[in-house]
């Protein structure tokens, strides 16, 4: 230690011992009193074992409401990072390309923030960067009064094109139908540029259209004015009829914001969020504490971020596609002033401090790589990394590995089954899968193995695990048929009715489907769609074992929105119901969207002797996967472009080509299955 | 015999209370400290130590290694500090009206010696450059815990640790080591 270092330590030991802390008895009263009143009841619920010996009592907290009726707001959530970016820090663009992008409009330069390790990267773009939206293989910033706009490459983070709009004031930059749309408040005027060449905006005007802001997604865009809000451009380019929702008395005034989130509208203004559902043409104002700053859609959920005056946080409220507010609004430092919410987290922008906040948006559930006890061998993350398959069989989860070994992961001989890969894009040291694991006498429960560690994490009693996008969902536990809804890794903060009609649906089997959806395959052999997530649990369409008394008896996971795979059994007489089922084959079910509900066969698997616990993986080109038998009953798992599937017939495991070929591979699987997509083969 | 669950729960409630009274006594004055050596006072440092108590014991049934206590304490402590930072300095920042008498970094050179001119310019840091000097010079916590209670990388660490020492440095007149930035 030199002498600075020493000068250093000394003073601040010394300045350490002055402190004088309060009587430490009445200070230790004072906390035990506060900590009652804080979390109020305390319920045992339940004891948890740990390994063979250790048990470990597990407590539910419930937070009692404040007794002066307060608004209830949650606290900075534990696992609130704060970022150092450049000066003066304005729009946050979170994208699920591993990247957010911040605009610091005092320094002219753009943060790119790895959210794997909170990095940041600086980018030169001169001038006073404002609005950021990131689409089109490409990051759009806008400067704050020159009309400029900088297009940044992703790849490369280098600014790879520039372009000035023929207006001048402030940009509003979106997204929508495949081109950028740019908003100028201070003309009113809304452009749509198309990549690559933006050479030849083309002009939304007209009579009464002095728009302030645009917003869209894959299918359309739209903009808003003061007193309306009209669809941009969904067909041929024209300023003649365009669809517009007249706002009537919820006129939102000039400057103010538009979101849209799936078939809903939400505009800011005049102290409120106005809120228009175009399936039903209702609208709703929804007033929140604070000045509101930004809106963020997620995907599921639409985020707003409030700023409130003096000592008081900031506030970020949470609404569902209802658009009625799900929980209390979390606490944020600070002033905020713009929000991007994805992937679990929320990304606020605080100019005054120079900072992004990286907010949880939901309770995280403490994996096991979390504690400091259990850090992963580097033996245990290759591992990791190299499983191509999980799969269960007789009560227990199995692992393949690439080099062709197969690993039992659990070795209780209960009920563990349905395992499934999930990854947090924003946590990607987290690779785990989830499963569905025995509780008690005859119940089950959900949860995590952390494939670094092999240690399991609870998450609620429930089975048929499913997981879409970053959220997962599940069927509940008790005698009604409830989904339960949770962010990937974090407490559930849903349960929705599964009602068809009014009657309970219940499932045997669930897998994840495109988007917002979950396919259910019931015990009558009939599949479902539902609309799960934030605010319904609604069966979406249906198709039921009409068709000469065929059976759905398994279904595959799907991403795309093509429809679910299925395994279809029949009769040798298709015409005689109840005729014994002889006839197997792969097929896909599609056509949801039009409620068209088609069935089509791909591959006849009739040869396979089906018992019970069939199940099926879906396979595209783009998971690339196939497998070769080795002499010694091993399989070296390798890529192909070739689709096809694994077929389990309750026993044994097959791949089964787009052509029919079937290749048996040496190891059984009973019941569910999945791949993992981010292996390293 | 069968126990009822009432019985049960009422035990667990009071051997839960005695293990929480026990962790409180002997992190409270510790964690006052380091709160009061980050930001100068020690009524808000003794309310931040209640709080990051209060947040650690709220998730106490998430922590697996109990033996760690000290160190999720000490982060929610930093955390705590840090951001009263901030808000500090946007209120400071916001007010047009600062009362430049009630500024915490306030120095008399007459009434203070060279212990208190160090303390002084370190209240004078960035928040993270203090947090890192306070956990590296009066905890004496190596690098890459300094990293783990921040949640940063030991490379931030390091570069947060380069630009304090050489503000102090100019601020003390001393020559702060190059550091292994």
């Amino acid at each position: 230690m030199n002498d600075f270092d020493r000068l250093v330590g000394d003073s601040l030991k010394a300045v350490g011992e002055e402190f004088k802390a309060q009587d430490l008895a009445s200070a230790q009263r004072e906390f035990m009193s506060r900590r009652r009143r804080r979390f109020g009841l305390q319920v045992v619920t339940g004891i948890a074992v740990a390994g063979a010996a250790a048990a470990a009592l597990i407590f539910v907290v419930t937070n009692q409401p404040s007794k002066d009726g307060s608004l209830p707001v949650q606290h900075e959530p534990a696992g609130t990072v704060v970022i150092d970016v450049g000066d003066e820090p304005r729009s946050v663009a979170a994208t699920f390309d591993d990247a957010v992008w911040v605009t610091n409009a005092a320094d002219g330069t753009v943060t790119r923030i790895d959210p794997s390790d909170n990095t940041t990267t600086s980018i030169e773009v001169g001038g006073n960067p404002d609005e950021i939206v990131a689409g089109l293989a490409a990051i759009y910033v806008s400067d704050e009064s020159n009309g400029r706009i900088s297009v940044i490459d992703p790849d490369t983070s280098e600014v790879a094109e520039v372009f000035s709009m023929p207006v001048d004031g402030r940009l509003d930059l979106a997204i929508g139908e495949g081109a950028l749309f740019v908003a100028n408040a201070s003309s009113g005027k809304v452009f749509r540029l198309e990549p690559p060449d933006y050479k030849e905006p083309f002009l939304f005007e007209g009579e009464g259209q002095l728009f302030s802001d645009v917003s869209g997604d894959d299918d359309e865009a739209w903009a808003l004015g003061p007193s309306h809000i009209r669809l941009l451009d969904s067909g041929p380019h024209t300023n003649d009829n365009r669809p517009t929702i007249d706002l009537q008395a919820h006129d939102v005034g000039p400057n103010a914001d538009l979101l849209v989130a799936g078939e809903t509208m939400w505009a800011s203004g005049n102290g409120a969020i106005r809120y228009f559902d175009l399936t039903t043409g209702d609208f709703k104002d929804i007033t929140f504490d604070g000045d509101y700053a930004d809106m963020s859609f997620d995907g599921t959920s639409v985020w707003a971020l409030a700023g409130r005056g003096g000592d008081e946080n900031g506030l970020l409220y949470r609404f569902g596609l209802d658009g009625d507010q799900i929980g209390d609004p979390v606490a944020v430092d600070g002033r905020p002033l713009d929000v991007s919410v994805l992937g679990g987290y929320a990304w606020v922008t605080q100019s005054d401090a120079d900072t992004v906040s990286r907010i949880p948006t939901a309770t995280a559930l403490p994996l096991p790589s979390d504690t400091p006890s259990s850090d992963p061998t580097p033996d245990a993350s290759a591992k990791a990394k190299s499983t191509v398959m999980v799969f269960s069989k007789d009560g227990d989860i199995y692992a393949a590995y690439a080099d062709g070994t197969i690993e039992a992961l659990t070795q209780t001989q209960q009920a563990e089954s349905n395992p499934i890969f999930v990854e947090n894009l924003f946590n990607p040291k987290y690779p785990a899968i989830l499963f569905e694991r025995a509780s008690g006498a005859s119940g089950s429960d959900l949860a995590y193995l952390d494939l670094k560690t092999m240690e399991e994490q609870e998450i609620a009693p429930g089975s048929l695990p499913v997981s879409l996008g970053n959220r997962i969902a599940w069927l509940e536990a008790g005698p009604e048929f409830k989904l339960g809804v949770a962010e990937l890794f974090s407490e559930p903060f849903a349960s929705l009715p599964i009602m068809n009609g009014g009657k309970n649906v219940e499932p045997t089997q669930m897998v994840q489907g495109a988007a917002r959806w979950v396919y259910a395959l019931s015990d009558a052999g009939s599949v479902w769609t539902i609309i799960s997530m934030d605010s319904t649990g609604e069966l979406a369409e249906s198709i039921d074992r009409a068709d000469g008394g065929a059976h759905y008896i398994a279904l595959s996971s799907s991403d795309s929105m093509d429809g679910v795979d299925v395994i279809r059994a029949c009769c040798a007489d298709a015409a005689v119901r109840g005729s014994e089922l002889t006839k197997y084959e792969v097929g896909r079910v599609s056509g949801w969207a039009a409620g068209e509900n088609t069935y089509e066969t791909l591959v006849d698997v009739s040869a396979m002797p089906f018992a019970d616990d069939p199940g099926l993986f879906r396979m595209t080109p783009a998971d690339g996967l196939s497998a070769t038998l080795n002499g010694d009953g091993t399989v070296t798992w390798g890529p192909t472009d070739a689709p096809g599937w694994i077929v389990s017939d309750g026993v044994h495991a097959y791949l089964v080509t787009g052509d029919g070929d079937m290749q048996e591979l040496p190891f059984e699987v009973h019941g569910g299955m999945d791949v993992n997509e981010s292996r390293s083969l | 015999m069968i126990e009822s669950e009432a019985p049960l729960a009422e035990r667990v409630d009071v051997d839960r209370d005695r293990e929480v009274a026990a962790l409180f006594n002997k992190h409270y004055t510790p964690m006052c400290r380091l709160a009061f050596v980050i930001l100068g006072d020690s009524a808000l440092a003794e309310e931040i130590v209640m709080e990051a108590l209060l947040k650690t014991f709220s998730g106490w049934r998430r922590i697996r290694d109990h033996e760690r206590a000290e160190f999720y304490l000490k982060r929610a402590v930093v955390n705590l500090c840090r951001s009263r930072i901030r808000r500090k300095m946007v209120e400071q920042r916001a007010s047009a009206l600062m009362d430049r008498s009630a500024a915490i970094s306030t120095w008399d050179p007459s009434q203070s010696d060279t212990r208190r001119a160090v303390w002084d310019a370190v209240r004078k840091l960035p928040e993270r450059q203090r947090a890192s000097v306070v956990l590296r010079y009066f905890e004496d916590l190596p690098e890459a815990e300094i990293a783990e209670v921040l949640d940063c990388s030991v490379g931030t660490v390091k570069s947060q640790l380069f630009k304090a020492r050489q503000k102090l440095g100019s601020v003390l007149g001393a020559e702060a080591p190059g550091g292994d930035r």
